[in-house]
């Protein structure tokens, strides 16, 4: 995309991010249904259609997705979802470093946020939505230090982060990768969603794709209402208070 | 500036929460990149086929397909005025943006425009109501029309040399925020059961900005010159974003705050009448063929400091008063990812002889 330099040329941008734990759990589902991966293969399509279904929801809104397992890799690079054709897919490997999916979105994110500037589009800051079946391989000490270097209040691209739990994660878990935190202060915190002990994984996915479009739409919304003074807004009224 | 707040609890929500503005201040090159055969370049505008302006890049903003407000009667999506009054000619439109004709959203933006009944004075006001609101629309119409309506009644004595340092803001302001606190009152006390009193002093102006609440900029304008060529004139940012910029010798210059100008991160709380509040008005000395722009959000936005190409777009076809429909097209334009409604009071000076 080109664009004139100047900066009262600016075009608004809200990113957002699906990030998706690969690990080979994921690929265990109930005995007659989806398997977790299943259905987070199912997130994409569904948020790109609601998008799509408003000619000016896709104008705002850019999509991105990363997974993580051993490593972490780009699925699908920052884009306008007319863009994006074919839909990429998620695949099980390996192991859950959680290490390696913040130490990727940090640096993915200033480099899709230069790109943008490039593009003299101003970019509101990134919201993540993060799905993982709990139980991080790596050492904790070595998540908690990526995790600050993406949150770091110094790192004007800081995302917003929403973790999703299903299978093994627990609440007392996911809450600490939550972006920005009440138990920080934070004057608009985010927080997670996690699937109680009997809610069907793959179900509880599908959840993600709604919350994720109605938080784009009320996003986009928010832009509209407060032009700069806007941004993400997390709107979850069709989820209880989690899964259960 | 909104002026100084006078002690009151505040709702201001977290600058820091607020998005961040990223692109560096870049070198104002006018650099037209080479364009498809058959595209435009993101620099130009032009018609579209509907007969709309297309101001760069458009996005999908053609395809949008209007639907009606709901539960909100007679409330048009379009307004438009345009007159001469002694040396000064405006044009004034307000119109429904493309995100509530496509969510079946009223027009929340109002604007009122007078003229003192000597006729020495033009007195408007523009202003957006704030979605959160469902009766925010509501808002913005009593704002525009107590606030001309206290600084009508502030000039109507003194003629062509009034002081307009002794106008009267609290008192518009005042006027305003009792209006819209009434009406919100008025609409609790029949969506109850009647047996339920409801006592004004029960509901504090931040109850009432929950449901209906407005930004305001006003204006004043000496409908002929004095001695020295130049129309007196204030600007007020009575509450919030809305704001005005001068154009003169082709450039438009802000008259009041840009939202964001300058920073990093954009931390521009609206922050809405019903509130008490002292106005800090701007003076200026329109000169002849100046044109002042009053304007809510939906076209400051796009247009920030008037530098970029929606700046040169409304310079360039606001070099003389337009058509009235005309200048409603001209505040419509489609420009990808600025959905917000629109409104504009435009007020043109004559040029010298």
């Amino acid at each position: 995309m080109s664009g004139s330099s100047h900066g009262d040329d600016r075009l608004l941008v809200l990113p957002f991010y699906v990030v998706v734990d690969v690990s080979l759990s994921m690929s265990v589902g109930a005995d007659d249904g989806m398997t977790p991966i299943e259905a987070a293969n199912k997130i994409l399509p569904t948020v790109i259609d609601g998008i799509e279904k408003s000619p000016t929801l896709g104008d705002v809104v850019r999509l991105g997705a990363v997974d993580f397992s051993d490593d972490a890799r780009v699925v699908m690079r920052l884009d306008d979802v007319r863009n994006i054709d074919p839909i990429p897919q998620f695949a099980v490997r390996g192991a859950t470093s959680y290490e390696a999916a913040f130490r990727l979105l940090r640096q993915e994110i200033e480099k899709d946020y230069a790109t943008l500037r490039g593009d003299n589009l101003k970019a509101y800051r990134p919201a993540i939505f993060f799905i993982t079946d709990g139980e991080p391989t790596d050492d904790h000490d070595d998540i908690v230090r990526a995790f600050k270097d993406l949150t770091d209040p110094a790192f004007k691209l800081r995302p917003n982060i929403i973790p999703f739990g299903i299978g093994t994660a627990t609440k007392a878990q996911l809450d600490q990768w939550v972006h920005p935190n009440a138990a920080d202060g934070a004057k608009k915190p985010m927080r997670s969603y996690v699937a109680g002990d009997g809610v069907d994984a793959a179900k509880a996915i599908t959840k993600v794709a709604e919350v994720l479009l109605s938080s784009v739409i009320a996003s986009a919304q928010s832009v509209t209402d407060h032009g700069s003074g806007g941004g993400f807004v997390l709107k979850d009224e069709d989820l209880d208070s989690d899964w259960n | 500036m909104t002026g100084t707040e006078r002690a009151e609890p505040s709702d201001v929500r977290e600058p820091d929460a607020a998005g961040v503005a990223l692109a560096e201040p870049a070198a104002d090159d006018e650099a037209v990149t080479p364009a498809e055969p058959g595209e435009m370049p993101p620099t130009h505008w032009r018609r579209h086929p509907n007969g709309r302006w297309i101001v760069g890049d458009p996005g999908n903003q053609p395809a949008v397909v209007a639907t009606p407000a709901v539960l909100v009667r007679r409330r048009p999506d379009l307004a438009v005025d345009g007159c001469r009054v002694g040396s000064l000619d405006y044009r004034a439109a307000s119109l429904r943006g493309l995100s509530h004709l496509e969510t079946g959203k009223p027009r929340q933006d109002s604007y009122a425009v007078a003229v003192t009944r000597d006729g020495h004075w033009l007195v408007g006001c523009v202003a957006d109501g704030v979605s959160a609101g469902k009766l925010s629309h509501r808002a913005a119409d009593l704002a525009c029309e107590k606030i001309v309506s206290e600084l009508i009644d502030g000039l109507a004595e003194a003629g062509i040399e009034a002081d307009l340092g002794k106008l009267r803001w609290d008192a518009a302001v005042d006027s305003a925020n009792d209006a819209i606190k009434n009406e919100f009152l008025r609409t609790l006390r029949s969506s109850r059961n009647q047996q339920q009193e409801i006592e004004a002093d029960e509901v504090t102006l931040a109850d009432v900005r929950q449901h209906m609440s407005s930004t305001a900029v006003a204006f004043v304008v000496a409908t002929h010159p004095g001695p020295d060529g130049t129309h007196r004139s204030l600007v007020t940012a009575i509450a919030g974003d809305s704001s005005a910029l001068l154009l003169r010798d082709g450039a438009w210059s802000p008259v009041t705050a840009v939202k964001g100008a300058g920073d990093e991160v954009a931390s521009s709380e609206v922050r809405p009448l019903p509130r008490v509040v002292t106005p800090e008005p701007n003076a200026i000395q329109l000169r002849p063929g100046d044109v002042l722009a009053v304007i809510s959000d939906g076209i400051g936005d796009p247009m920030g400091s008037g530098g970029g190409v929606v700046g040169r777009f409304l310079a360039e076809q606001w070099t003389s008063p337009p058509d009235t429909i005309e200048f409603a097209h001209q505040v419509g334009f489609y420009r990808r990812t600025f959905v917000d409604d629109r409104t504009a009071v435009a007020v043109w000076t004559a040029a010298e002889p």
